[in-house]
């Protein structure tokens, strides 16, 4: 026992001396004011590396602490748990519309470079990074009739289709599927989704989706444009079909945290990710089609002009959210 | 003076009302530290789930999971594959605990070594190596399929295939609570069974076997409540499979529509049945009487050259089927992998690339990990001893109840609850290492308690009594009869604990801030998206495994006398 409390005194000693340096060392780090720039990001190394790469040359005085999360919701869970004591300066990756609906948490701020964006944000709450479409993905091994490969989203509906069930991951969970599905209303109508569901397998979240389609468990799924022609690079069996009645797509985005303690270097930060320079990066590293009118697609992925874009309301998709899950959800049930 | 006559002259009227007792202060202490970290960060689920979105009390949220398949599929579904996964788990560990317990086994070190080595599943990459092997498009299943042999299954993906990885998954954390158990029966009381004419079987099925049930419940509800909490099986390969780890997640952290309202009303099922079964569990601990009260080793068998051999196999398969996540991630990080996509081309790329970048995640994953289980330690020695002597009437099954809590709430979750409680005043913890360290403790306190109590459970308070009866202080009594017959315990139990903290991500990841970054986050962030680059988390995978491994397989040279 004596042992024991010997031990725990030690122990004790131990964790609040090495607390205590812990928190002055956080505190010096929080006074070199923009020295610093914590990134909450959301895309994994393969994106933001090349594109950090190059601010840390444009940009030597200034660190990026990057912190990886797991996802939107997961990034933007954590800002909102911090929101009396901002950690954070940057978010960045997932659509635009869901930095909208946590609009509370972002400081609207305008930054040279919105203006060279196609897509911009009158609110400023949202900075365009990327622009993302989605096609339909079909695993040439597991359904190889190519005459019977789907064309647009009508075909996916058809009573017996011949691709067997298409993976889509729950809208709920989603941002890529609930684009897809306002997508699917705008185009067609509530009837199409109930027909689309009885031929869809529904699935936890949208790496599912994607991976399903990737390991041949399903013929047919959905699948982000850019991560289907790496897929292919690296020698996936599928085959991206841009539906022809028309495409859902997002605007890839970054944020600026209100109450960011390094605010300048946050602002500098979110400013490059949208230069010429780092959207050629985007571009021809990434892969990923640049959200600037005077950067051209990736090799790969077809012109915008070439796509037919679906006409969704995004008002009408942000504020009657509540009530189109719920009339999914009844889809999904009434599919049995 | 006149007290420790007191105590002298009535050695059964120690606990009860004796305010005295320093487990008393013990327990107080302890139950202090969990409300600080359990309790108060976790109190807002409690909050959100019994107010409606208006923000007014309301019950309809737990009503919904009565009568709303939306969320009473996921609870069924959850509680069957977790009893399912804990019965197959047992059904493969017990045979193997008994045989490697009793009888002469060639390798015998090499193989419990290889056991406690295999509770720690390479973190979020596990199920991924079996979808590897046994999805539709797998490396198994392709080439049965080339080769014209039917297989059960067209694919691992739904409720079998999370069984499957599930049962795998824990099988070895059952195994060594057992085999702990048996190890430990008296030889005093099967040689009575036999002296009056018990034949071997049936004096294992009513001796030995009653004896071990402790161990086997305890076991049986860790694995159980081990694949009731995981959240990254089902996602990964329930292919759709509604679970209730699943909605909770998809509920809080959902980019399009979260309702932490509804994922706290989930994560108090999840509390509330894993509380029944924690009070399954503790009814059958405490029933069974006590088995050690000598502490005489058992005599290890000579088995026939027939049993012998069909032993070795069943050993050696339920070895490789544990190591299946191991092997295939160990494999794949000397192979290239383009955009997510495994290559068949061997290359060290990978480590390269990992090198590259700094050596501290290691150093930093062993000191968090390190602090945090020397803590663990201390306070689950403390719960476990109160859990299973003193019939402390309120703080006892306080602590009991409590220790469990994180066992079952998601690690985001539980990070969540975190940063909403130590962002603040009067403790901020958020942004330091500290905080790792605390949730590292409080998460994987479950584990360290729950073997120790188990070791207890077979040290008869007789034996206490008895030196204090002649004399001896309760200080004394722990230190010279508790101590030895629970270090066995202490040792594995810290052991698992600190697997379990070094390979603990879900936590770690929302809590985490530069620079304290451990090998888990560099995992995690080279894995996150369907294109990223897997082999260097597959590289750092293996550079994880192999610097816990090493000084695990020293730690079991060093104790080999000890049933670690």
């Amino acid at each position: 026992m004596r042992y024991a409390t010997t031990l725990g005194a030690g122990l004790l000693v131990l964790v609040l001396t090495g607390c205590s340096g812990v928190l002055t060392n956080n505190a010096t780090a929080g006074k070199s004011d923009d020295k610093t720039v914590t990134l909450y990001s959301v895309s994994g190394p393969e994106v933001t590396d090349p594109i950090l790469g190059a601010f840390k040359t444009k940009h030597p005085d200034i660190r990026v602490n990057k912190i990886g999360l797991p996802g939107t919701g997961e990034a933007f869970a954590r800002v909102r748990a911090e929101k009396d004591r901002p950690l954070g300066d940057v978010i960045w990756g997932g659509s635009s519309e869901l930095y909208t609906a946590n609009a509370d948490l972002i400081a609207p701020v305008e930054l040279p470079n919105d203006a060279a964006t196609v897509a911009k944000d009158p609110e400023y709450i949202w900075h365009a990074t990327d622009l993302l479409f989605q096609a339909i993905a079909v695993n040439t091994d597991k359904f190889s009739d190519a005459a019977k490969h789907p064309k647009t989203f009508e075909d996916l509906a058809e009573p017996g289709y011949a691709g067997g069930k298409v993976a889509f991951a729950t809208p709920k969970s989603s941002g890529t599927s609930y684009s897809l599905l306002t997508t699917m209303v705008t185009l067609h109508d509530w009837d199409y989704v109930d027909r689309f569901v009885k031929n869809a397998r529904m699935l936890d979240g949208s790496t599912a989706m994607f991976n399903m389609v990737k390991d041949g468990e399903v013929g047919t799924s959905f699948i982000n444009e850019d991560l289907g022609a790496k897929w292919i690079d690296a020698g996936v069996k599928i085959k991206l079909i841009y539906p022809e009645d028309g495409v859902s797509g997002q605007i890839g985005s970054a944020g600026i945290i209100k109450g960011a303690r390094h605010e300048a270097a946050a602002k500098t930060l979110v400013d490059f990710l949208m230069s010429k320079e780092a959207q050629q990066i985007m571009v021809d590293q990434v892969q990923r089609r640049s959200s600037r009118g005077d950067v051209p697609a990736p090799k790969g992925l077809p012109a915008v002009e070439r796509l037919k874009r679906a006409d969704v309301d995004e008002t009408w998709a942000a504020e009657k959210k509540d009530e189109i899950l719920a009339k999914f959800d009844d889809a999904v049930k009434s599919a049995g | 003076m006149a007290a420790s006559t007191t105590a002298r002259g009535r050695p059964g009227r120690r606990s009860r009302s004796n305010w005295r007792d320093p487990w008393r202060l013990a327990g107080l202490i302890a139950l202090l530290i969990l409300l600080i970290f359990i309790v108060y960060p976790q109190a807002w689920i409690v909050r959100a789930a019994f107010t409606d979105d208006a923000g007014a009390f309301t019950l309809a949220r737990f009503g919904a999971f009565v009568t709303d398949a939306r969320f009473t599929e996921p609870l069924l579904h959850s509680v069957v594959v977790s009893l399912a996964v804990g019965a197959g788990a047992a059904l493969v560990a017990v045979p193997l605990a008994f045989v490697m317990a009793r009888y002469r086994i060639p390798g015998r070190q090499g193989v419990l070594t290889m056991l406690t080595m295999a509770t720690t599943s390479p973190p979020f990459l596990g199920a991924y190596a079996w979808l590897l092997l046994l999805g539709s498009g797998g490396i198994v299943t392709r080439a049965a399929r080339e080769a014209g042999l039917p297989l059960p299954f067209e694919s691992i993906l739904g409720v079998g295939g999370i069984i499957w990885v599930g049962v795998w998954f824990t099988f070895a954390l059952i195994f060594l609570m057992v085999y702990d158990a048996f190890r430990a029966v008296d030889p005093a009381l099967e040689e009575a069974a036999a002296s009056v004419g018990s034949t071997p079987w049936r004096t294992h099925g009513k001796v030995t076997l009653p004896l071990a049930v402790p161990a086997i419940a305890t076991g049986c509800y860790l694995a159980a409540m081990r694949i009731f909490a995981d959240f990254g099986t089902p996602m990964l390969i329930g292919g759709g499979y509604s679970m209730l780890p699943v909605v909770v997640y998809q509920n809080f952290m959902s980019e399009v529509a979260a309702s932490p309202g509804v994922a706290a009303t989930a994560s108090l099922m999840m509390v509330l049945v894993s509380g029944l079964a924690l009070v399954a569990q503790r009814r059958i601990v405490a029933r069974r009487s006590f088995a050690v009260t000598g502490g005489r080793d058992q005599p290890l068998r000579e088995l026939r050259r027939g049993p012998k051999a069909l032993v070795l196999i069943g050993i050696w398969t339920a070895l490789l089927l544990g190591f299946v996540p191991h092997l295939v991630v160990v494999l794949t990080s000397f192979l290239r992998w383009q955009s997510g996509i495994l290559q068949w081309e061997p290359t060290l790329e990978n480590y390269r690339r990992l090198f590259e970048e700094s050596l501290q995640p290691i150093v930093l994953s062993f000191v968090f990990a390190g602090i945090a289980c020397l803590v663990a330690l201390v306070l689950g020695v403390v719960v476990a001893y109160i859990v299973a002597r003193k019939r402390f009437r309120i703080s006892g099954p306080l602590l009991n109840n409590l220790v469990m809590v994180p066992y079952i709430l998601p690690g985001t979750v539980f990070a969540i609850g975190f940063i909403l409680a130590f962002n603040h005043l009067p403790v901020i913890l958020t942004g330091t290492a500290l905080i790792i360290v605390v949730a590292y403790f409080i998460r994987r306190l479950p584990y360290v308690m729950k073997s120790i109590e188990t070791a207890l459970g077979q040290v008869h308070p007789s034996l206490e009594e008895a030196a204090m009866s002649v004399g001896a202080p309760p200080r004394r009594s722990f230190r010279d009869i508790v101590v030895p017959i629970i270090r066995p315990a202490v040792i594995s139990g810290g052991t698992v604990g600190f697997l379990q903290m070094i390979t603990e991500l879900s936590a770690t990841v929302m809590l985490y801030a530069v620079p304290w970054v451990t090998m888990t986050v560099v995992i995690f962030t080279n894995a996150m998206q369907p294109g990223s680059p897997f082999g260097v988390a597959s590289a750092m995978t293996t550079v994880l495994l192999v610097s816990v491994y090493v000084p695990l397989y020293l730690l079991r040279r060093r104790y080999k006398t000890v049933s670690l």
